[in-house]
């Protein structure tokens, strides 16, 4: 792996890309995704995509797919699909638009060359050639340079796309239509749009050269016409020299045969004999093929094979915040079911009656944040013996024993216990043995809510959770702050005590 | 490379914050349950880390230790050497009655016998009783190396020092405060480095974890960034042409302007919302700056700029500054179209108006309305101050915001991408435009870059 995992405090320095395997698109997946990504940047999250999010995270893919996944179930999913078969129709129809006006304008163009009977084979040839060789020029350096932005990299492919978005809204009838549109042109940035917006470009020129051979052929079939050339400037020699190199290629490929030059020199403006008419005509035919028509077969055929890779391996850039903001969502669930047997159900005691000949009810403080010389003698309210604190095995045992030894069992045990604790298992266990020893109910008596409080902790909840405790072991609970000692919290702890009047 | 995934238990006390620790190691808001009450999570619950060939490591959420004080007595009943501790351990899975007696513990006992490293959760509020120290014992008989995890270190009643202690009388060297509600990469990432300092095998395993981490970490500042500079580029484009004399129209159009302002702002803050995790539901609010996931200060109440430190009296200035140069993007032909030339306040609060885009807009008397710089200004800082928090805090509990953030915005002159979005109507998705051009991309690139740099400048 590239990176070793440090972070050095500049993030936005520390930059890898990674595209997992399972992690490629078809147009009909990303074009959805990209509309619904476009148009909730602009409009915020559309909130009733809780059942597609729910199919996207079963899919085991990679984010690009369930991001994909999630878009195909939105509602209205459906007249996206239907708009994208409409895209796909308007451009298929500019496609075979673009060929049709292709080859008009090869053969309009191959007519403008051959307008009069006696021709100048070199002009001819630099009016049919010149300009598709530089449009592929340009196209070539667009390629090169990378328009991954632009997208457009040709005449024919802004003309599309400037088509597009001027046609979409108008074609289309979803209510994501323009951003569908727009997803359409963000289409055309990527690798696969480059290749697409290639094919059209080549086929374009394919067809204004096939227009303009046809052309050329018919009226050279029923035409006579008088093929030479001339120089003003330059030496006899320098254009022989040049034909010949023109015609090396096509020669190689057995279009025409060997140039000779003789047969050059016949051509010459005005030592004509007509002898080379129709190896003239041969030779405009052949460089029309071998410079015209031929790059753009092998180049139409590569680019076509590359979009058509490309249709498959659609990616989304799933860092944009559009995207990436769904990753959580989409994430798959990797949380598994709980392990083990299900737990027990809790235990219970059943509720201790207060003996009938009782002595004074015990006090005994667990687990207190209080110092322990801050231990009042007494409770509010409540005459008791201290039996002191129990905070540790030592302290548990003693109070243990000071029970055992009680004369009479006490009116109750009063277990003064922390709020700030969370009631665990073994307070529990061992508040129930002390009852059972002293055969007595135990009363918990909840101090230090007012710290808990301040912890910024909802005190209702903890004293559920005690009373819940108090429950298990066939006892009560009451909340008394010993700081700041509640009037209605102490009579409720005189009643649970002394027992007058019913409990509630 | 050996990918056996590394099996981490955490254990802990009751209401520790366990599941919180789990929940923030998988940043998955949504893992188990979470309440400040004991005994909430009741089995042992495997979740997966994982990247993108598989899981890197499996983090089990264990019930809380409730009755240790009792188990270590019955374990000290049990016939056989005291110093054979997983043995013993075995004991109690073959004994029904203390089994379902300490059903948590058992569970809990059963899970680290399995497990490759423990984390002991602590609630550092708590004072080192006597059970927690009767649960490190029992752990230790399982054998299995442990880091003590300090929990809600950040609290006032916090006694780290006292448990740092105790837990290095058992011979516990390994701790690490790391506030579990808090989603803070640094804490995260030295929790990890302690790990791999107690198992030397697994830093291959632990080492991917980790950078696996910093990349969706980076990923997600970015996407931040990216969300706050595309929603100032839209804001700083929008325009909307009104006639100079059909008052009742104008004022249609401002609050339009506003409206769209508005939702604009509340898309972004729940696109940051979303890649930080918190997803639409309800999420503790007190630690960001916000309230039910939105800004309560409107935009265009000038309070809310005061609040922001931002003076709207600065703008004019400003503006003749910006109205100096010339329009790049037309060749200086559209006559301060879009800039503010001219530009006037009194449009209504937070906007501002200039003449039409050119010529033929300007003698037919149209009007451009537009958002003004000291409403961009606060857009920004907000976001940033949001982002900021976003960064910085996790689920939960408080932590150091930064306010400086996105201070640079709010004096001077506009960065130099926002100014030139003026210039440009077309890059504004808030316009309706049917296009992306590059150039939005490059100024947006342009604005991240910025804002980068400004996030991580201390105030």
């Amino acid at each position: 792996m590239a990176c070793d995992g440090r972070y050095d405090g500049a993030w936005f320095r520390f930059r890898t890309k990674r595209l997992p395997g399972n992690d490629r698109l078809t147009i009909d997946d990303w074009l959805p995704a990209e509309a619904v990504c476009l148009n909730e940047e602009r409009q915020g999250r559309r909130r009733d995509d809780g059942a597609a999010v729910a199919i996207a995270r079963t899919t085991g893919d990679g984010l690009g797919r369930r991001i994909a996944a999630r878009a195909g179930a939105l509602d209205g999913a459906g007249a996206m699909r239907t708009d994208i078969a409409r895209l796909r129709r308007m451009m298929r129809n500019a496609g075979v638009g673009l060929v049709v006006v292709g080859l008009i304008a090869g053969a309009l163009a191959a007519r403008g060359a051959i307008a009069e009977r006696q021709v100048d084979i070199l002009l001819a040839a630099s009016a049919l050639l010149v300009v598709p060789t530089l449009m592929l020029l340009v196209w070539a350096v667009l390629m090169m340079v990378g328009t991954a932005r632009s997208g457009s990299p040709s005449l024919a492919g802004s003309i599309l796309v400037a088509g597009l978005r001027w046609l979409g809204p108008k074609l289309l009838t979803s209510p994501q239509a323009a951003d569908l549109t727009l997803a359409g042109g963000r289409l055309m940035q990527t690798g696969f749009g480059r290749w697409f917006l290639s094919t059209l470009t080549h086929g374009f020129w394919l067809a204004y050269g096939i227009g303009a051979l046809a052309t050329l052929a018919l009226y050279f079939s029923i035409v006579q016409y008088d093929l030479t050339w001339g120089t003003t400037l330059l030496a006899d020699e320098t254009v022989i020299a040049l034909v010949e190199s023109l015609a090396r290629a096509p020669a190689a490929l057995g279009l025409m045969p060997e140039p000779d030059p003789a047969w050059i020199v016949a051509g010459r403006e005005g030592v004509l004999e007509a002898a080379g008419r129709s190896a003239w005509a041969r030779f405009l035919l052949a460089m029309l093929v071998v410079y015209g028509l031929l790059p753009r077969a092998v180049l139409g055929i590569v680019s076509a094979v590359a979009a058509r890779f490309g249709a498959r391996r659609l990616t989304l850039d799933t860092d944009r915040p559009g995207y990436l903001r769904l990753a959580a969502d989409l994430a798959p669930d990797r949380v598994e079911a709980p392990m083990g047997e299900p737990p027990p159900k809790d235990r219970k005691t059943p509720r201790r009656p207060r003996p009938a000949h009782s002595g004074l009810p015990v006090t005994v403080g667990l687990e207190l944040e209080r110092a322990v010389d801050a231990w009042p003698s007494d409770l509010p309210g409540v005459e008791s013996r201290d039996l002191g604190r129990a905070d540790d095995r030592d302290s548990r045992l003693a109070v243990e024993q000071a029970i055992e030894n009680l004369k009479k069992p006490p009116a109750a045990i009063l277990a003064v216990c922390s709020a700030l604790r969370t009631p665990d298992a073994g307070t529990a266990r061992w508040l129930d043995r002390l009852g059972e020893l002293a055969g007595a109910p135990v009363v918990i008596v909840l101090d230090e809510g007012g710290r808990l409080e301040e912890r910024g902790v909802a005190l209702k909840h903890r004293l559920a959770d005690w009373e819940a405790l108090a429950e298990r072991i066939g006892g009560d609970c009451v909340m008394l702050d010993l700081d700041q000692p509640d009037a209605a919290a102490v009579a409720r702890l005189h009643q649970l005590v002394h027992g007058d009047g019913e409990r509630s | 490379m050996n990918r056996r995934p590394l099996k981490i238990a955490v254990v802990g006390h009751t209401n520790t914050g366990k599941t919180s620790l789990v929940r923030t190691l998988t940043h998955d808001r949504e893992f188990g349950e979470v309440f400040d009450r004991g005994g909430t999570t009741r089995q042992v619950t495997r979740t997966a880390l994982a990247d993108a060939e598989g899981t890197l490591i499996e983090l089990y959420d264990s019930p809380g230790l409730e009755n240790a004080p009792e188990l270590i007595e019955w374990l000290d009943r049990q016939p056989g050497s005291r110093h054979e501790g997983p043995e013993r351990i075995r004991r109690l899975f073959d004994d029904r009655a203390a089994r379902e007696l300490f059903d948590h513990e058992a569970r809990v006992l059963e899970l680290l016998l399995d497990v490759d490293v423990a984390l002991y959760v602590i609630d550092a509020r708590e004072p080192v009783l006597e059970k927690y120290q009767d649960e490190l014992a029992v752990l230790a008989l399982c054998a299995r190396p442990i880091v003590a995890v300090l929990n809600f270190t950040a609290s006032s009643e916090s006694r780290e020092a006292e448990w740092r202690d105790a837990l290095a009388r058992v011979t516990l060297h390994t701790v690490i405060a790391f506030d579990a509600a808090v989603r803070d990469p640094e804490t995260e990432r030295r929790l990890f480095e302690k790990l791999k300092s107690q198992l030397d095998g697994f830093s291959p395993v632990l080492d991917e974890w980790l950078a696996q981490r910093w990349r969706e970490e980076d990923a997600r500042r970015r996407a931040a960034l990216h969300a706050v500079a595309e929603m100032l580029i839209d804001c700083a484009g929008l325009v909307r042409t009104v006639s100079d004399e059909s008052s009742g129209r104008r004022g249609e159009v401002r609050s339009e302007i506003r409206q769209a302002v508005r939702r604009r702002e509340q898309a972004c803050v729940e696109t940051l919302l979303d890649l930080f995790r918190f997803g639409r539901e309800t999420y503790p609010d007190t630690d960001l700056p916000l309230a039910d996931g939105r800004w309560q200060a409107d935009a265009f109440d000038p309070e809310t700029l005061r609040h922001y430190g931002i003076r709207t009296s600065g703008y004019l200035a400003a503006g003749a500054g910006a109205g100096a140069a010339v329009d790049v993007g037309t060749g200086g032909l559209s006559l301060g179209a879009g800039t503010v030339i001219g530009a006037v306040l009194g449009a209504g609060a937070g906007l501002a108006r200039t003449a039409g885009r050119n010529l033929t807009d300007r003698w037919r008397g149209l009007e451009r309305v537009f958002v003004d710089d000291a409403t961009l200004r606060l857009l920004a800082a907000r976001q940033m101050e949001l982002v900021s928090a976003l960064i910085r805090r996790g689920h939960g509990a408080p932590g150091v915001i930064n306010p400086g953030a996105g201070n640079g915005f709010r004096s001077g002159r506009l960065p130099a991408p926002l100014r030139r979005a003026r210039h440009h109507p077309e890059w504004s998705a808030l316009n309706g435009s049917r296009q992306s051009p590059s150039a939005r991309e490059s100024a947006v690139d342009a604005l991240f870059t910025i804002l980068a740099s400004e996030i991580d400048r201390p105030s």
